[in-house]
C-alpha cells in the first residue's frame, strides 16, 4: 500500500537516515563484523538503484562504486576516505542540493 | 476504452511510491503494488492485469520463480518484465528463461520505465514477440 505523500519529499528524508545507515555498517565493517560487508553490498545495490531512479545520479554513481570497492577489497584495506564521498552526496541530496528529479509527478 | 493495469512487485517502499506516482503519467497506466512475492499472487488471484513488472530480489521469492508461477497462473499472454539492477548478471538470463518478456536495468528515470513497456502494452504484443 502507497501513500500520497510526495515520492520525492519522502525519498529526501529517507536519504538523510541512509547515511546514517550507511555510517552504522561502515563502522560493523571496520569492527571486523564478518557479515557486515554482505549487507553493506545489499544496502549499496539497493541504493544505487533507487537513488538513481529518483534522479539523485551523484548517490547513485557513489553508491555503485563504493560497493564494487566494498566487494573486491578486503574490509582492512577499505579507508574511511572511501565512504565519505557518498556520506556528503546523501547529506547534499537530502537538503535538495543534489537532483535531477526528471519525472516529478 | 479501460486504461491498462499493471502490477508492481517490489520490496522496496521508495521504489513502489515513484512508479505509482509516475507511470499513470507516463505510461497511461493504473498502477497496483506489491511488496512480497506472496502478495502478489493473491492480488492476480483476485484481478487481471495487463502487465507484470518485477524487481528480482524479493523477500520471500527469487524473480525467476516469481515470474515461472506467475506464468503458470495466467499463461504466456500477458507480459513480465524486469526491473532489476542484475541486468548484466545471470538473473537476467535466468528471469528470461523462466518466461519474462523484458529485463529492464535498474536505476533507469521513470520515462525510461515507461517507454520500456508501452511497446509490451499493445494489443497481442506478447503474440507479436514471440512469432
Amino acid at each position: 500500500m502507497t501513500s500520497r505523500v510526495d515520492p520525492y519529499v519522502a525519498y529526501r528524508l529517507q536519504l538523510l537516515q541512509e547515511g546514517q545507515t550507511l555510517r552504522s555498517f561502515w563502522e560493523q565493517l571496520g569492527q571486523g563484523d564478518l557479515e557486515a560487508r554482505e549487507r553493506l553490498a545489499k544496502f549499496l545495490h539497493r541504493l544505487h538503484g533507487t537513488s538513481g531512479t529518483y534522479g539523485f545520479d551523484r548517490v547513485s554513481e557513489l553508491a555503485h562504486s563504493l560497493r564494487e570497492a566494498v566487494v573486491a577489497r578486503p574490509p582492512r584495506i577499505l579507508e574511511e576516505s572511501l565512504v565519505e564521498p557518498l556520506v556528503a552526496a546523501l547529506l547534499e541530496a537530502s537538503l535538495g542540493q543534489e537532483t535531477t528529479e526528471p519525472a516529478s509527478p | 476504452m479501460d486504461r491498462k493495469r499493471i502490477l508492481y512487485v517490489d520490496d522496496d517502499e521508495a521504489m513502489l511510491r515513484i512508479v505509482a506516482a509516475t507511470l499513470p503519467r507516463l505510461a497511461g497506466v493504473d498502477v497496483v503494488t506489491a511488496a512480497t512475492g506472496a502478495h502478489a499472487l493473491s492480488l492476480i488471484a483476485g484481478g487481471r492485469f495487463d502487465l507484470f513488472l518485477l524487481d528480482y530480489e524479493l523477500p520471500d521469492f527469487d524473480g525467476a520463480d516469481l515470474c515461472a508461477e506467475i506464468r503458470l497462473r495466467v499463461g504466456a499472454s500477458i507480459p513480465v518484465v524486469f526491473l532489476s539492477g542484475h541486468e548484466d548478471g545471470p538473473q537476467r538470463h535466468a528471469g528470461m528463461a523462466a518466461g519474462a518478456n523484458a529485463f529492464l536495468p535498474k536505476p533507469s528515470p521513470p520515462a525510461v520505465i515507461a517507454a520500456g513497456i508501452a511497446p509490451l502494452l499493445r494489443p497481442n504484443a506478447v503474440a507479436e514477440v514471440l512469432q
